[in-house]
């Protein structure tokens, strides 16, 4: 098992190497096939894995070597594999292996194929990392590194301006956040000298409750930057810029997870404080909520797809806040599926309309794209929460999670969220797929995909169908060995068969309106700019402008003023008149080098009295 | 009247055998070249050969320990300063070997005073009778002065006259200093004399102190301590650059090694006078060297200011006064002596006897401007060496720097060795000067090739074994360490 | 009486000479004449104190000390003749080419 667990692990770092040696050269197809067979090799190892932990029901631990060992700072170097991360290894495995088949066809004509894959690859070996350690310390690690292959990928055509603008957006942002995770850490370490899971959870009574408090508080800082929660959420819109294939693997299946995944595998000491937990639900809440305003209008195929992730996320850290673990982790498998699904389809759109974004100008791409057309409708159907797809099991859970908790103002945010979700997915769907074919226009024929990329989307395609009725039950088995098993079960039948009933019917008629509203439309319709709620959503409640004036331009400008003020002015003027100094001694001692005998021969005879005068005056002091 | 013993066995010829084998092998040459005139590659054949079968000899003192009527006194540090004298010798001689003709090397006398000289300094580093120390000194330094004066130029002929005359008045102080220590004491051996004052509990200070004030102006003179080091820029751009490599390493490890004996038990006295004497001496040699190193044009001039700045750095050595210190002495001279080795050398390669870079110098830094865009390979090598004297990792100085920085903690010097980290820290400004002319200049020359005409394959194979050596020195500092330390022990430093 | 006092203040006040006369002469002719004073007031005080305290070595020492002194003679007057044919001077002052 421990070989399986090192197979799993470091078989995506072993192809990064290979396509990183390959990184500067010009495509080669073997940089592309070889990660992408070491990916499915990893993807073995983790479901066999999975299969170990699903049966035997015992987790599968390994320490490689003392890793750190300073004074009595003693971190080993450990790997775990029990029930939560079994699920997260095999999420993620899926995802980018199906992502790698997928991207040898997408960045076919992209002349950075080679290091493309160096950089995936590396992202999946740090992601990987981040769910396996068995301390936070490990986690931090693996979590630095898949914001620095995001930061990578995001910036992945870096010669674009808005491309690197936006990595290095995503990148700062994280790293304030980070700064939070790295003092909560910290916090643990400081309380208990330990940073191993299991040491951590079994001493959490010993806790003082205001360091709880803080220790919870910080670490979900760390969980808010990495899942762009509110109001560290500009950078995942903006992170699109990345190639499509990225924003599937990275923006929506695995790396924005994390956060959720961090609070998931903290939940011991989420338990005993509960505000905390209730703040979490109630941004979640807000965020899926405000999330799913924002998709309503936008124009961009992938950044609605990316504020549906982000509204997606705020749904997992309700779930997560109300102490429904299972329910969070179970909700992060599913839409991983459907949305990496949604996002591929979205990149075969892309390529058939050579790289235009906005939907209005695409309509009627069903007859051409007949593939994409089903794979991505049955994405949103499964996004929008349709019985029997997966997004009705998970999401329908959370919905039930917060009634059974009495908490009614969630329940109805997350209720009218879900019927937003259904709206603007359907909204994309009917602008691409249906209606008039007003790319014709543009003077674009759009083409299918390659077939094998459509044979990668499909295992996803599946999963999106059969994952919640197929995987529930023995799901639930396996994790609430480690998780809470609450059972949320609405007691009145009346009512529970009402609320499905009834949210089917709801997202059903956003459904329908979606498609009344856009089968028909002929082009974007400028009258609607003037609306005032639709420029409040089109400029994203005026946050990223309110960001710019208020932190990026003082910041700047306190930047500069240290710049020029306090180094340059200060710190620079101080070092160079050391350095002035110096030099101007030596140059006044050159001169006294004559280089005449005599004056050498004089130096000599004061050199020797001046000796002979320190020694005895010091002889004198000694007395 | 006891009749005069004569015995072979008592006498040990082992002890002195190194220092005939060096006399032989110039006498050898004397007397062929009375007979025969040869070209150089037979002289340095025979210098060659002459100098390994020293090494051999040395090699073969299993016993180590007096000879000679007791004048000899062969202990490790003998064994271990004689081994740098004569691989150092070995290794500059085949800098003779030249592409262009230098006059100096078509008489036979050059490489019998070359011989002569190994020979001085080898007796003046294994005995502590100062009769024979003054010897060797002055056997050294005479062949010494000749040689410069034999790189047939003004400069040269300047340098050696100033170089002469100041040894000449070093020489008496040091005649002088010996007077009062035999005055005081009534023995001209080191060992009788640390016992006598010992014995004594150092009560004739103020005359100790004189004594010590002639030894430190004598032997500073030899170790271009500040403010004797006058001479040593002049003589170093006077001489011709292997000469002037040489002169960095060899005559310095024996004074070095004269001081050892000589200070170490006076150092180590309660009332710690000639300690600070030496601290301050040490401090002011390793700054003043290092300022005035900041503002020379001529690469040799700098490299000699560089050498005073480095024999102040290994003079705090001797005032720590512990084995740690001591091993960091020899450790730091050697792997010096490789680097410095392959910096004369490049500057050798690189000296054509016509074409003019300067008025003054033979190696401006302007000279080397760009050189890395015409020769890349003579760049890429110049400046690892100059990066290994300026100490930075993992090249060989570097660890001579380190190991005398943490003895100089261990030994509760900490103002030193923070002096000595701020020493090695200006000291990385003048070395990348060369590096920052080779590397981001233009090039002066259209040429790469001038830069190593006087280049032969004996040139360059020293070359390639300085450059491995300041390279894996990483690898050979352990043993190397641990095999100094043996025998710095044995020899009770 | 001459005691052993006598001859080191011999000794010293010509060792102060020499040394003056290294610092003030030009001449290096002149200069050489007084390395060989300073060496010689070592002879002396080296010689005295032999006697005083009984024991060779001081004596020794004296001889070794002519010996270097006359090959120092040697070698300098070697560059001394150097210079000579060059300069057609031994004036010290016109041998500064190098300085700074």
């Amino acid at each position: 098992m421990e070989n399986l667990l090192y197979t799993a692990l470091f078989a995506p770092l072993v192809g990064s190497i290979f396509a990183g040696v390959l990184g500067g050269r010009s495509k080669m197809m073997i940089a592309g096939l070889v990660p992408s067979i070491l990916l499915l090799v990893s993807l073995a190892a983790s479901l066999v894995l999975l299969g170990h932990v699903l049966s035997t029901g015992t987790a599968v631990a390994v320490t490689m070597f003392d890793w750190i060992n300073i004074g009595n700072f003693n971190v080993a170097f450990g790997f775990q594999v029990d029930q939560v991360t079994a699920v997260m290894i095999c999420v993620v495995t899926v995802v980018s292996a199906m992502v790698h088949i997928y991207s040898i066809g997408y960045m076919d004509h992209d002349k950075g194929f080679n290091r493309f894959f160096s950089y995936l690859s590396l992202f999946v070996f740090s992601m990987m990392f981040l769910v396996m350690s068995d301390n936070f310390l490990g986690l931090f690690v693996g979590w630095e590194g898949v914001g620095v292959c995001s930061y990578l990928l995001v910036g992945f055509w870096y010669h674009k301006r808005s491309a690197s603008w936006a990595a290095n957006e995503a990148f700062i942002m994280n790293r304030v956040a980070d700064l939070g995770m790295l003092l909560g850490i910290a916090l643990i370490y400081w309380q208990l000298g330990t940073v191993k899971y299991d040491e951590v959870f079994a001493n959490v009574d010993k806790l003082d409750m205001t360091v709880l408090l803080w220790i919870t508080g910080l670490l979900f800082v760390g969980a808010m930057g990495k899942s762009a929660q509110f109001p560290l959420h500009t950078w995942l819109a903006d992170a699109m810029e990345g190639p499509t294939p990225v924003s599937a693997l990275i923006h929506a299946a695995t790396m924005v997870t994390a956060g959720v995944y961090l609070v998931v595998r903290a939940n011991e000491l989420y338990a005993p404080v509960p505000e905390v937990g209730y703040f979490i639900a109630c941004l979640g809440a807000f965020v899926a909520m405000f999330a799913a305003s924002m998709a309503l209008v936008n124009r961009d195929m992938k950044r609605i797809i990316a504020y549906s992730t982000l509204s997606q996320l705020g749904y997992m850290f309700v779930a997560a806040g109300l102490g429904a673990y299972w329910v969070a982790l179970f909700h992060l498998m599913t839409h991983a599926f459907f949305k990496a699904l949604l996002f591929l389809g979205a990149g075969n759109v892309m390529h058939a309309m050579h790289d235009e974004l906005d939907p209005f100008k695409m309509g009627g791409l069903r007859k051409a794209m007949k593939g994409t057309f089903i794979l991505m409708t049955l994405a949103s159907v499964a996004l929008a929460g349709i019985w029997p797809l997966a997004g009705f099991f998970s999401k329908d859970l959370i919905l039930e999670v917060a009634f059974v908790e009495h908490h009614f103002i969630l329940y109805t945010v997350l209720l009218l969220t879900a019927g937003l979700t259904a709206f603007y997915s359907f909204r994309l769907v009917a602008l691409i797929f249906h209606g008039e074919e007003r790319y014709k226009l543009f003077g674009i024929h759009p083409h299918e995909a390659y077939r094998f990329m459509l044979i990668a989307m499909s295992p996803l395609a599946i999963l999106a169908v059969i994952a919640g009725f197929g995987f529930k039950g023995d799901y639930f088995a396996m994790v609430t060995q480690m998780l809470p098993a609450t059972e949320y079960h609405v007691h009145s039948p009346v009512v529970y068969w009402t609320m499905v009933f009834g949210t089917q019917i709801f997202v059903g008629l956003a459904i329908a309106y979606a498609y009344i509203k856009y089968v028909k439309v002929k082009a974007f319709d400028p009258a609607i700019e003037s609306n005032f709620f639709y420029k409040l959503l089109i400029n994203q409640y005026y946050i990223p402008a309110l960001y710019e004036k208020f932190i990026t331009v003082p910041y700047a400008k306190l930047s500069r003023f240290a710049w020029k003020q306090i180094d340059q002015r200060i710190v620079d003027a101080i070092v160079d008149l050391i350095a002035t100094s110096i030099y101007k001694l030596g140059e006044v001692s050159k001169r006294m080098h004559t280089g005449n005998l005599s004056t050498m021969l004089r130096l000599m005879t004061l050199g020797f009295v001046i000796v002979l005068v320190i020694a005895l005056a010091l002889q004198m002091m000694a007395k | 009247m006891e009749p005069v013993k004569f015995d072979l066995v008592a006498l040990n010829l082992n002890t002195i055998m190194p220092m005939l084998i060096t006399l032989g092998g110039a006498l050898f040459i004397l007397i062929i070249d009375l007979f025969k005139k040869l070209d150089k590659q037979f002289y340095v054949t025979v210098s060659m050969a002459t100098m390994l079968l020293a090494i051999y000899a040395i090699f073969q003192i299993n016993s180590a320990g007096r000879g000679f009527f007791d004048v000899m006194l062969v202990d490790g540090v003998a064994v271990i300063s004689q081994l740098i004298i004569l691989g150092a010798s070995v290794l500059f001689m085949p800098l003779a070997l030249t592409g262009f003709r230098f006059r100096e090397f078509k008489f036979a006398e050059y490489f019998a005073f070359f011989l002569f000289m190994i020979a001085g300094f080898q007796f003046m580093v294994s005995t502590d009778n100062l009769i024979l120390i003054f010897l060797g000194l002055e056997t050294g330094s005479l062949a010494l002065y000749a040689l410069i004066a034999m790189h047939n130029r003004q400069k040269s002929l300047e340098s050696a006259l100033k170089y002469f005359t100041m040894g000449a008045f070093a020489a008496g102080l040091f005649a002088f200093g010996s007077m009062i220590f035999y005055g005081i004491t009534g023995s001209v051996e080191i060992g009788q004399m640390k016992t006598v004052i010992e014995g004594n509990n150092f009560s004739n200070m103020p005359l100790i102190l004189l004594g010590t004030a002639f030894m430190i102006a004598a032997l500073g003179f030899k170790l271009s301590i500040v403010p004797f080091h006058t001479w040593t820029p002049d003589v170093y751009e006077g001489a011709s650059a292997p000469l002037a490599g040489y002169m960095s390493i060899v005559p310095k490890i024996a004074g070095f090694v004269v001081a050892l004996r000589f200070f170490d038990f006076l150092a180590m006295a309660d009332d710690g006078v000639v300690q600070t004497l030496l601290w301050i001496a040490a401090v002011a040699t390793m700054t003043i060297g290092n300022i005035l190193a900041l503002v020379q044009d001529g690469v040799k001039r700098m490299l000699a200011y560089s050498s005073v700045s480095h024999a102040g750095f290994v003079m705090t050595a001797i005032l720590m006064g512990t084995t740690q210190a001591h091993v960091g002495m020899f450790l730091y001279w050697t792997l010096f002596l490789f680097t410095n080795l392959g910096a004369f050398a490049m500057l050798w390669i690189s000296r054509h006897p016509s074409k003019q870079f300067d008025i003054r110098y033979d190696h401006p830094f302007t000279k080397f401007s760009g050189m890395v865009k015409i020769n890349p390979v003579a760049a890429v090598m110049m400046a690892i060496f100059m990066l290994s004297l300026a100490g930075i990792p993992p090249f060989a100085v570097y660890w001579g720097k380190l190991y005398l920085i943490g003895a100089a903690i261990n030994s509760d010097h900490l103002y030193l060795a923070l002096i000595m980290a701020i020493n090695s820290a200006i000291a990385v400004y003048y070395y990348l000067k060369l590096v920052v002319f080779m590397f981001l200049k233009d090039p002066s020359q259209n040429d790469g090739t001038i830069y190593n005409m006087n280049g032969t394959f004996p040139l360059r194979l020293v070359l390639i074994v300085a450059a491995v050596f300041v390279i894996a020195s990483i690898a050979t500092i352990e043993p190397l360490s641990a095999f100094i330390q043996t025998h710095v022990v044995a020899s009770g430093f | 009486m001459i005691t052993l006092n006598h001859y080191l203040i011999v000794a010293a006040v010509l060792f102060v000479i020499g040394m003056i006369g290294v610092m003030r002469r030009k001449n290096l002719l002149m200069l050489f004449f007084s390395t060989e004073i300073l060496l010689n007031s070592v002879n002396i005080g080296f010689v005295a104190l032999s006697h005083y305290l009984n024991d060779l070595s001081g004596q020794i020492f004296a001889f070794f000390i002519i010996a270097i002194a006359a090959s120092e003679v040697a070698v300098g007057l070697g560059l001394l003749i150097l210079l000579y044919k060059r300069k057609n001077t031994v004036d010290l002052d016109v041998i500064q080419n190098m300085h700074g």
